[in-house]
Protein backbone atom coordinates (compact mmCIF):
# COMPACT_ATOMS: atom_id res chain seq x y z
CA UNK A 1 0.00 0.00 0.00
CA UNK A 2 2.09 3.04 -0.83
CA UNK A 3 2.25 5.64 1.69
CA UNK A 4 0.01 8.70 0.01
CA UNK A 5 -2.84 5.98 -0.03
CA UNK A 6 -2.11 4.66 3.62
CA UNK A 7 -3.10 8.56 4.96
CA UNK A 8 -5.77 8.87 2.88
CA UNK A 9 -8.08 5.60 3.44
CA UNK A 10 -6.31 5.36 7.34
CA UNK A 11 -9.44 6.48 8.64
CA UNK A 12 -10.86 2.95 8.01
CA UNK A 13 -8.85 1.38 10.24
CA UNK A 14 -10.46 2.77 13.27
CA UNK A 15 -13.51 1.71 11.95
CA UNK A 16 -15.12 -1.46 13.61
CA UNK A 17 -14.96 -4.49 11.43
CA UNK A 18 -18.64 -5.06 11.75
CA UNK A 19 -18.82 -1.06 10.18
CA UNK A 20 -16.35 -2.31 7.28
CA UNK A 21 -18.61 -5.44 6.72
CA UNK A 22 -21.78 -3.03 6.52
CA UNK A 23 -20.16 -0.75 3.59
CA UNK A 24 -19.00 -3.64 1.87
CA UNK A 25 -22.55 -4.85 1.52
CA UNK A 26 -23.92 -1.20 0.77
CA UNK A 27 -21.23 -1.54 -2.12
CA UNK A 28 -22.52 -4.54 -3.68
CA UNK A 29 -26.06 -2.79 -3.73
CA UNK A 30 -24.53 -0.05 -5.60
CA UNK A 31 -25.42 -0.98 -9.01
CA UNK A 32 -24.47 2.59 -10.52
CA UNK A 33 -21.17 0.81 -11.59
CA UNK A 34 -18.84 3.19 -9.75
CA UNK A 35 -15.57 2.34 -9.50
CA UNK A 36 -15.28 1.95 -5.44
CA UNK A 37 -12.11 -0.26 -5.69
CA UNK A 38 -9.58 1.77 -3.73
CA UNK A 39 -11.95 1.81 -1.06
CA UNK A 40 -12.91 -1.77 -1.39
CA UNK A 41 -8.94 -2.97 -1.53
CA UNK A 42 -8.41 -0.99 1.77
CA UNK A 43 -11.28 -2.20 3.61
CA UNK A 44 -10.42 -5.98 2.72
CA UNK A 45 -6.72 -5.13 4.24
CA UNK A 46 -7.88 -3.75 7.28
CA UNK A 47 -10.24 -6.90 7.83
CA UNK A 48 -7.35 -9.18 6.60
CA UNK A 49 -4.75 -7.81 9.19
CA UNK A 50 -7.46 -7.98 11.84
CA UNK A 51 -8.42 -12.00 11.00
CA UNK A 52 -7.91 -14.12 14.04
CA UNK A 53 -8.07 -17.39 11.98
CA UNK A 54 -7.45 -16.44 8.14
CA UNK A 55 -7.71 -19.03 5.18
CA UNK A 56 -4.87 -20.01 3.45
CA UNK A 57 -3.87 -17.51 0.94
CA UNK A 58 -4.87 -18.96 -2.37
CA UNK A 59 -2.01 -20.73 -4.65
CA UNK A 60 -2.19 -18.28 -7.43
CA UNK A 61 0.36 -20.08 -9.43
CA UNK A 62 -2.13 -23.04 -9.34
CA UNK A 63 -5.26 -21.21 -10.13
CA UNK A 64 -3.63 -19.55 -12.63
CA UNK A 65 -2.76 -23.00 -14.33
CA UNK A 66 -6.82 -24.18 -13.18
CA UNK A 67 -7.73 -21.05 -15.68
CA UNK A 68 -5.68 -22.07 -18.48
CA UNK A 69 -6.52 -25.21 -18.48
CA UNK A 70 -10.69 -25.32 -17.82
CA UNK A 71 -11.47 -22.00 -18.03
CA UNK A 72 -9.98 -19.85 -20.60
CA UNK A 73 -10.25 -22.62 -23.74
CA UNK A 74 -11.91 -22.24 -26.69
CA UNK A 75 -15.12 -23.94 -25.69
CA UNK A 76 -15.73 -20.91 -22.99
CA UNK A 77 -15.59 -18.31 -25.55
CA UNK A 78 -18.31 -15.99 -25.43
CA UNK A 79 -19.46 -17.70 -22.29
CA UNK A 80 -20.13 -17.20 -18.39
CA UNK A 81 -20.72 -18.97 -15.44
CA UNK A 82 -22.14 -15.83 -14.32
CA UNK A 83 -22.78 -12.89 -16.94
CA UNK A 84 -23.05 -9.39 -15.85
CA UNK A 85 -23.99 -6.72 -17.89
CA UNK A 86 -21.96 -5.22 -20.69
CA UNK A 87 -21.81 -1.95 -19.01
CA UNK A 88 -20.45 -2.40 -15.82
CA UNK A 89 -16.93 -1.65 -16.86
CA UNK A 90 -16.03 1.83 -14.49
CA UNK A 91 -14.92 5.26 -15.91
CA UNK A 92 -11.85 6.35 -14.83
CA UNK A 93 -11.43 8.01 -11.94
CA UNK A 94 -9.40 11.13 -10.29
CA UNK A 95 -6.46 10.68 -7.85
CA UNK A 96 -8.25 8.93 -4.85
CA UNK A 97 -9.39 11.37 -2.40
CA UNK A 98 -10.49 10.62 1.43
CA UNK A 99 -14.24 10.42 0.98
CA UNK A 100 -16.45 7.60 2.94
CA UNK A 101 -18.82 5.50 0.44
CA UNK A 102 -21.83 7.55 0.38
CA UNK A 103 -24.21 5.15 2.93
CA UNK A 104 -27.28 7.83 3.34
CA UNK A 105 -29.72 4.60 4.71
CA UNK A 106 -27.45 2.35 6.28
CA UNK A 107 -26.43 5.57 8.68
CA UNK A 108 -30.07 6.49 8.78
CA UNK A 109 -31.08 3.05 9.63
CA UNK A 110 -28.16 2.89 12.35
CA UNK A 111 -29.48 6.08 14.03
CA UNK A 112 -33.15 4.59 14.24
CA UNK A 113 -31.61 1.45 15.74
CA UNK A 114 -29.87 3.41 18.36
CA UNK A 115 -32.71 5.27 19.09
CA UNK A 116 -34.85 2.48 19.30
CA UNK A 117 -32.91 1.11 21.60
CA UNK A 118 -32.83 3.86 23.73
CA UNK A 119 -35.83 3.96 23.93
CA UNK A 120 -36.65 0.37 24.90
CA UNK A 121 -34.38 0.58 27.86
CA UNK A 122 -36.19 4.09 28.69
CA UNK A 123 -39.12 2.32 28.59
CA UNK A 124 -38.06 -0.57 30.87
CA UNK A 125 -36.62 1.96 33.38
CA UNK A 126 -40.15 3.21 33.91
CA UNK A 127 -41.79 0.24 33.71
CA UNK A 128 -39.35 -1.14 36.90
CA UNK A 129 -39.76 2.29 38.65
CA UNK A 130 -43.82 1.30 38.33
CA UNK A 131 -43.27 -2.26 39.59
CA UNK A 132 -43.30 -4.48 37.12
CA UNK A 133 -40.17 -6.63 37.64
CA UNK A 134 -38.95 -5.82 34.26
CA UNK A 135 -35.52 -6.92 35.17
CA UNK A 136 -36.68 -10.02 37.14
CA UNK A 137 -36.61 -11.94 34.19
CA UNK A 138 -34.03 -13.47 32.15
CA UNK A 139 -31.80 -10.97 29.97
CA UNK A 140 -28.75 -11.17 27.87
CA UNK A 141 -27.09 -9.58 25.17
CA UNK A 142 -25.90 -11.69 21.91
CA UNK A 143 -23.88 -9.29 19.09
CA UNK A 144 -27.05 -8.22 17.51
CA UNK A 145 -30.27 -9.78 19.20
CA UNK A 146 -31.40 -8.94 22.55
CA UNK A 147 -33.02 -12.01 23.89
CA UNK A 148 -35.74 -11.99 26.88
CA UNK A 149 -36.71 -14.83 28.75
CA UNK A 150 -37.83 -16.61 31.56
CA UNK A 151 -38.16 -19.90 33.58
CA UNK A 152 -41.73 -20.56 31.14
CA UNK A 153 -40.40 -18.79 28.13
CA UNK A 154 -37.18 -18.54 25.80
CA UNK A 155 -34.69 -21.33 25.13
CA UNK A 156 -34.20 -21.76 28.93
CA UNK A 157 -37.63 -23.34 29.08
CA UNK A 158 -37.97 -27.06 30.25
CA UNK A 159 -39.54 -28.19 27.55
CA UNK A 160 -37.16 -26.46 24.78
CA UNK A 161 -34.30 -28.35 27.06
CA UNK A 162 -36.19 -31.28 26.58
CA UNK A 163 -36.58 -31.09 23.22
CA UNK A 164 -32.49 -30.58 22.70
CA UNK A 165 -32.02 -33.21 24.55
CA UNK A 166 -34.24 -35.39 22.54
CA UNK A 167 -31.93 -33.90 19.27
CA UNK A 168 -29.00 -35.44 20.87
CA UNK A 169 -30.21 -38.82 22.68
CA UNK A 170 -31.24 -39.01 18.28
CA UNK A 171 -27.82 -38.00 17.17
CA UNK A 172 -28.56 -35.05 16.01
CA UNK A 173 -26.35 -32.04 17.15
CA UNK A 174 -28.18 -29.01 19.03
CA UNK A 175 -26.74 -26.65 16.58
CA UNK A 176 -29.61 -27.86 14.30
CA UNK A 177 -32.10 -25.95 16.96
CA UNK A 178 -33.00 -22.76 16.66
CA UNK A 179 -31.09 -21.01 19.80
CA UNK A 180 -33.80 -17.99 19.84
CA UNK A 181 -37.70 -17.53 18.99
CA UNK A 182 -39.65 -15.56 20.24
CA UNK A 183 -40.15 -14.73 23.70
CA UNK A 184 -43.65 -14.17 24.01
CA UNK A 185 -43.76 -17.83 22.88
CA UNK A 186 -44.58 -20.74 25.16
CA UNK A 187 -43.05 -24.05 24.19
CA UNK A 188 -45.11 -27.23 24.03
CA UNK A 189 -44.10 -30.66 25.08
CA UNK A 190 -41.77 -31.88 22.29
CA UNK A 191 -42.50 -35.33 20.57
CA UNK A 192 -40.48 -37.88 18.49
CA UNK A 193 -41.97 -40.26 15.96
CA UNK A 194 -40.18 -43.44 14.63
CA UNK A 195 -40.68 -44.49 11.47
CA UNK A 196 -38.40 -47.56 8.96
CA UNK A 197 -36.51 -44.45 7.07
CA UNK A 198 -36.62 -41.32 9.87
CA UNK A 199 -36.47 -39.72 13.04
CA UNK A 200 -38.47 -37.05 13.42
CA UNK A 201 -38.36 -34.23 16.24
CA UNK A 202 -41.20 -31.95 16.59
CA UNK A 203 -41.89 -29.15 19.27
CA UNK A 204 -44.93 -26.52 18.77
CA UNK A 205 -45.40 -23.16 20.56
CA UNK A 206 -48.32 -21.28 21.65
CA UNK A 207 -48.25 -17.30 21.18
CA UNK A 208 -51.07 -15.57 22.21
CA UNK A 209 -53.18 -13.53 19.46
CA UNK A 210 -50.75 -15.38 16.62
CA UNK A 211 -51.38 -19.03 16.95
CA UNK A 212 -48.78 -21.44 16.99
CA UNK A 213 -45.91 -22.52 15.56
CA UNK A 214 -43.55 -25.43 15.07
CA UNK A 215 -39.85 -26.93 14.76
CA UNK A 216 -39.68 -30.45 13.02
CA UNK A 217 -36.10 -31.68 12.89
CA UNK A 218 -35.95 -35.12 11.02
CA UNK A 219 -32.70 -37.64 10.77
CA UNK A 220 -33.11 -39.75 7.97
CA UNK A 221 -31.63 -43.06 8.28
CA UNK A 222 -31.10 -44.22 5.32
CA UNK A 223 -29.90 -41.45 2.34
CA UNK A 224 -31.43 -44.50 -0.11
CA UNK A 225 -34.72 -44.01 1.72
CA UNK A 226 -34.92 -40.16 1.38
CA UNK A 227 -38.03 -39.09 0.00
CA UNK A 228 -36.98 -36.11 -2.01
CA UNK A 229 -38.81 -34.24 -4.77
CA UNK A 230 -39.68 -30.77 -5.76
CA UNK A 231 -43.10 -29.14 -6.04
CA UNK A 232 -43.77 -26.13 -7.76
CA UNK A 233 -44.34 -22.82 -5.35
CA UNK A 234 -46.34 -20.05 -6.01
CA UNK A 235 -43.51 -17.30 -7.55
CA UNK A 236 -44.54 -14.59 -5.24
CA UNK A 237 -43.89 -16.42 -2.19
CA UNK A 238 -41.06 -18.23 -2.00
CA UNK A 239 -37.76 -16.83 -0.88
CA UNK A 240 -34.13 -18.15 -0.86
CA UNK A 241 -32.18 -17.35 2.12
CA UNK A 242 -28.91 -18.28 2.45
CA UNK A 243 -27.38 -18.28 6.37
CA UNK A 244 -24.61 -20.30 7.65
CA UNK A 245 -23.71 -21.99 4.79
CA UNK A 246 -27.67 -23.57 4.04
CA UNK A 247 -30.52 -22.85 1.69
CA UNK A 248 -33.79 -22.22 3.44
CA UNK A 249 -36.61 -21.71 1.24
CA UNK A 250 -38.86 -19.74 3.19
CA UNK A 251 -42.58 -19.04 1.59
CA UNK A 252 -45.53 -18.13 2.93
CA UNK A 253 -49.51 -17.88 2.25
CA UNK A 254 -51.80 -15.38 3.68
CA UNK A 255 -51.69 -16.98 7.22
CA UNK A 256 -48.72 -18.62 7.92
CA UNK A 257 -44.42 -18.49 6.66
CA UNK A 258 -42.84 -21.81 6.26
CA UNK A 259 -38.60 -22.21 6.26
CA UNK A 260 -37.38 -25.55 5.25
CA UNK A 261 -34.05 -27.20 4.60
CA UNK A 262 -32.10 -30.12 4.19
CA UNK A 263 -28.40 -31.78 3.05
CA UNK A 264 -29.87 -35.16 2.33
CA UNK A 265 -29.33 -36.73 5.74
CA UNK A 266 -31.57 -34.02 7.87
CA UNK A 267 -34.12 -32.08 7.63
CA UNK A 268 -35.55 -28.67 9.04
CA UNK A 269 -38.58 -27.01 9.10
CA UNK A 270 -40.25 -23.88 10.80
CA UNK A 271 -43.66 -23.38 10.25
CA UNK A 272 -46.83 -21.19 11.45
CA UNK A 273 -47.89 -17.97 12.72
CA UNK A 274 -44.05 -16.02 12.45
CA UNK A 275 -43.36 -13.03 10.43
CA UNK A 276 -41.02 -13.11 8.59
CA UNK A 277 -38.43 -11.58 10.31
CA UNK A 278 -38.73 -13.82 12.83
CA UNK A 279 -38.59 -17.13 10.71
CA UNK A 280 -34.86 -15.58 9.75
CA UNK A 281 -33.57 -14.47 13.08
CA UNK A 282 -34.49 -18.06 14.17
CA UNK A 283 -32.37 -19.44 11.00
CA UNK A 284 -30.03 -17.36 11.65
CA UNK A 285 -30.01 -18.68 15.64
CA UNK A 286 -29.22 -22.05 14.46
CA UNK A 287 -25.59 -23.18 15.34
CA UNK A 288 -25.86 -20.74 18.67
CA UNK A 289 -25.92 -23.67 20.94
CA UNK B 1 -5.01 -13.69 -28.07
CA UNK B 2 -1.89 -12.18 -29.17
CA UNK B 3 0.92 -12.67 -26.72
CA UNK B 4 1.85 -9.63 -25.48
CA UNK B 5 -2.19 -9.35 -24.34
CA UNK B 6 -1.60 -12.83 -23.05
CA UNK B 7 1.38 -11.44 -20.63
CA UNK B 8 -0.43 -8.51 -20.10
CA UNK B 9 -3.31 -10.98 -18.62
CA UNK B 10 -1.03 -13.33 -16.87
CA UNK B 11 0.69 -10.28 -15.35
CA UNK B 12 -2.89 -8.89 -14.23
CA UNK B 13 -3.78 -12.57 -12.93
CA UNK B 14 -1.22 -12.91 -10.85
CA UNK B 15 -1.06 -8.94 -9.60
CA UNK B 16 -4.86 -8.92 -8.89
CA UNK B 17 -6.27 -12.70 -7.97
CA UNK B 18 -5.44 -12.92 -4.30
CA UNK B 19 -7.27 -9.11 -3.49
CA UNK B 20 -10.10 -10.38 -5.61
CA UNK B 21 -9.91 -13.88 -4.37
CA UNK B 22 -10.41 -12.15 -0.80
CA UNK B 23 -13.13 -10.26 -2.01
CA UNK B 24 -14.96 -13.37 -3.10
CA UNK B 25 -14.58 -14.94 0.25
CA UNK B 26 -15.65 -11.89 1.89
CA UNK B 27 -18.99 -11.23 0.31
CA UNK B 28 -19.84 -15.41 0.55
CA UNK B 29 -19.15 -14.59 4.36
CA UNK B 30 -21.24 -11.67 5.02
CA UNK B 31 -23.85 -14.05 2.83
CA UNK B 32 -23.37 -16.68 5.81
CA UNK B 33 -21.65 -19.03 3.90
CA UNK B 34 -19.25 -21.17 5.60
CA UNK B 35 -16.35 -20.15 4.33
CA UNK B 36 -14.12 -23.13 4.87
CA UNK B 37 -16.46 -25.28 2.92
CA UNK B 38 -16.96 -23.17 -0.44
CA UNK B 39 -13.50 -21.94 -0.92
CA UNK B 40 -13.87 -23.38 -4.84
CA UNK B 41 -16.70 -21.08 -5.11
CA UNK B 42 -15.14 -18.12 -4.07
CA UNK B 43 -12.61 -18.93 -6.26
CA UNK B 44 -15.13 -19.66 -9.64
CA UNK B 45 -16.47 -16.75 -9.03
CA UNK B 46 -12.94 -15.09 -9.62
CA UNK B 47 -12.11 -17.63 -12.29
CA UNK B 48 -15.17 -16.21 -14.23
CA UNK B 49 -13.91 -12.20 -13.99
CA UNK B 50 -10.58 -13.28 -15.56
CA UNK B 51 -12.15 -14.87 -17.87
CA UNK B 52 -14.13 -12.43 -19.13
CA UNK B 53 -11.25 -9.90 -18.66
CA UNK B 54 -10.04 -12.58 -21.37
CA UNK B 55 -12.39 -11.19 -23.55
CA UNK B 56 -11.75 -7.28 -23.19
CA UNK B 57 -7.71 -7.54 -22.69
CA UNK B 58 -7.88 -4.97 -25.63
CA UNK B 59 -10.67 -2.80 -23.66
CA UNK B 60 -8.72 -3.37 -20.06
CA UNK B 61 -4.77 -2.77 -22.34
CA UNK B 62 -6.43 0.63 -21.86
CA UNK B 63 -8.02 1.45 -19.03
CA UNK B 64 -6.78 3.53 -16.23
CA UNK B 65 -7.12 1.27 -13.27
CA UNK B 66 -7.51 -2.93 -15.04
CA UNK B 67 -7.99 -3.66 -10.76
CA UNK B 68 -11.13 -1.38 -10.06
CA UNK B 69 -12.59 -2.94 -13.58
CA UNK B 70 -12.09 -6.33 -12.61
CA UNK B 71 -13.47 -5.72 -8.59
CA UNK B 72 -16.78 -4.25 -10.64
CA UNK B 73 -16.67 -7.38 -12.64
CA UNK B 74 -16.30 -9.43 -9.57
CA UNK B 75 -19.16 -7.75 -8.33
CA UNK B 76 -21.58 -8.07 -10.62
CA UNK B 77 -20.58 -11.74 -10.57
CA UNK B 78 -21.38 -12.05 -7.26
CA UNK B 79 -24.73 -10.52 -7.81
CA UNK B 80 -25.79 -13.06 -10.52
CA UNK B 81 -24.54 -16.17 -8.58
CA UNK B 82 -27.40 -14.29 -6.15
CA UNK B 83 -30.22 -14.03 -9.12
CA UNK B 84 -29.67 -16.95 -10.30
CA UNK B 85 -29.40 -19.16 -6.86
CA UNK B 86 -32.59 -16.93 -5.72
CA UNK B 87 -34.19 -17.79 -9.03
CA UNK B 88 -33.37 -21.56 -8.39
CA UNK B 89 -35.58 -21.07 -5.27
CA UNK B 90 -38.66 -19.96 -7.03
CA UNK B 91 -39.99 -23.15 -8.14
CA UNK B 92 -38.11 -26.07 -6.13
CA UNK B 93 -38.15 -26.97 -2.84
CA UNK B 94 -36.94 -30.56 -1.43
CA UNK B 95 -40.37 -31.68 0.16
CA UNK B 96 -38.25 -34.18 2.29
CA UNK B 97 -38.04 -31.23 4.88
CA UNK B 98 -41.80 -30.84 5.33
CA UNK B 99 -43.49 -32.84 7.85
CA UNK B 100 -46.34 -34.87 6.61
CA UNK B 101 -48.93 -32.99 9.08
CA UNK B 102 -47.85 -29.72 7.49
CA UNK B 103 -50.69 -27.35 5.74
CA UNK B 104 -50.31 -26.86 1.83
CA UNK B 105 -48.53 -23.42 1.55
CA UNK B 106 -50.66 -23.16 -1.28
CA UNK B 107 -54.12 -23.07 0.36
CA UNK B 108 -55.17 -22.30 4.00
CA UNK B 109 -57.02 -26.13 4.26
CA UNK B 110 -54.82 -28.68 5.76
CA UNK B 111 -55.69 -31.85 3.10
CA UNK B 112 -53.93 -35.07 2.61
CA UNK B 113 -54.90 -34.26 -1.00
CA UNK B 114 -52.01 -31.55 -0.61
CA UNK B 115 -49.34 -34.02 -0.01
CA UNK B 116 -50.88 -35.95 -3.03
CA UNK B 117 -50.05 -33.27 -5.26
CA UNK B 118 -46.58 -32.74 -4.09
CA UNK B 119 -45.72 -36.17 -4.75
CA UNK B 120 -47.56 -35.97 -8.34
CA UNK B 121 -44.43 -33.33 -8.86
CA UNK B 122 -41.85 -34.68 -7.55
CA UNK B 123 -42.55 -37.64 -9.53
CA UNK B 124 -43.30 -35.50 -13.19
CA UNK B 125 -39.86 -33.77 -12.32
CA UNK B 126 -38.12 -37.09 -11.81
CA UNK B 127 -39.27 -38.50 -15.06
CA UNK B 128 -38.25 -35.43 -16.62
CA UNK B 129 -34.95 -34.87 -15.31
CA UNK B 130 -32.31 -37.69 -15.90
CA UNK B 131 -30.43 -38.92 -12.93
CA UNK B 132 -27.54 -37.19 -14.72
CA UNK B 133 -29.18 -34.07 -14.77
CA UNK B 134 -30.88 -34.40 -11.13
CA UNK B 135 -26.97 -34.73 -9.85
CA UNK B 136 -26.10 -31.70 -11.62
CA UNK B 137 -28.39 -29.39 -10.65
CA UNK B 138 -28.15 -30.55 -7.01
CA UNK B 139 -24.62 -29.95 -6.65
CA UNK B 140 -24.84 -26.67 -8.48
CA UNK B 141 -28.07 -25.14 -8.00
CA UNK B 142 -28.79 -26.05 -4.61
CA UNK B 143 -25.73 -26.92 -3.02
CA UNK B 144 -23.56 -24.50 -4.32
CA UNK B 145 -20.87 -26.90 -5.88
CA UNK B 146 -18.46 -24.95 -8.04
CA UNK B 147 -18.61 -25.87 -11.68
CA UNK B 148 -15.28 -27.14 -11.49
CA UNK B 149 -15.95 -29.67 -9.01
CA UNK B 150 -19.22 -30.79 -10.44
CA UNK B 151 -17.41 -31.10 -14.04
CA UNK B 152 -14.84 -32.83 -12.55
CA UNK B 153 -17.11 -35.36 -10.81
CA UNK B 154 -18.97 -36.00 -14.09
CA UNK B 155 -16.67 -36.53 -16.11
CA UNK B 156 -17.43 -33.65 -18.40
CA UNK B 157 -16.36 -29.78 -19.03
CA UNK B 158 -16.53 -26.73 -16.68
CA UNK B 159 -18.65 -24.72 -19.74
CA UNK B 160 -20.44 -28.28 -20.75
CA UNK B 161 -21.75 -28.13 -16.85
CA UNK B 162 -22.68 -24.44 -17.49
CA UNK B 163 -24.82 -25.10 -20.74
CA UNK B 164 -26.25 -28.42 -19.27
CA UNK B 165 -27.46 -26.36 -16.08
CA UNK B 166 -29.12 -23.59 -18.21
CA UNK B 167 -30.60 -26.54 -20.34
CA UNK B 168 -31.73 -27.70 -17.08
CA UNK B 169 -33.24 -24.34 -15.49
CA UNK B 170 -34.77 -23.44 -18.90
CA UNK B 171 -36.65 -27.11 -19.01
CA UNK B 172 -38.10 -26.66 -15.21
CA UNK B 173 -39.23 -23.33 -16.19
CA UNK B 174 -40.90 -24.50 -19.05
CA UNK B 175 -42.25 -28.05 -16.78
CA UNK B 176 -43.17 -25.40 -14.30
CA UNK B 177 -44.95 -22.91 -15.36
CA UNK B 178 -48.83 -22.44 -14.90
Amino acid sequence: MEENTREIYAYLDRLSTRRLEEMLLADLEDDSGRDTSQVIFHILEVLRQRETTPLPSPDTDRAWEEFQQFYNTPEGRGQALYPCREDHAPTPLPAPKCSLLRLPVLWKTLRIVAATMALLLALMMGAQASGLNVFGTLAYWTDEILHWGSEQTGIQSKNYQQFLNLLTENDIQKKHAPSWYPSEAIAGNPTVQYSDSAVSIKISFSIADSGSFHINVVRHTSPSELESGFFEKDYDSVEQYLSHGRTFYIFSNVNSVMATWTDGNLSESIWGGLSLDDIKTMIDSLGGF
Amino acid sequence: MLPEESDFLFQLYHQHFPALYGHAITLLKLHNFDTALFQELAQELVQDTFHTASEKVDVLKAHPNPGGWLMVALKFKFKEFQRQAYSDSQRLVLISALPRDMADPRSDVNSCQSDMEFRGDAALIRQHLSPEDLELFEMVALNHVSHREAAEKLGITIWASQKRLERIRKDLRDLLAP
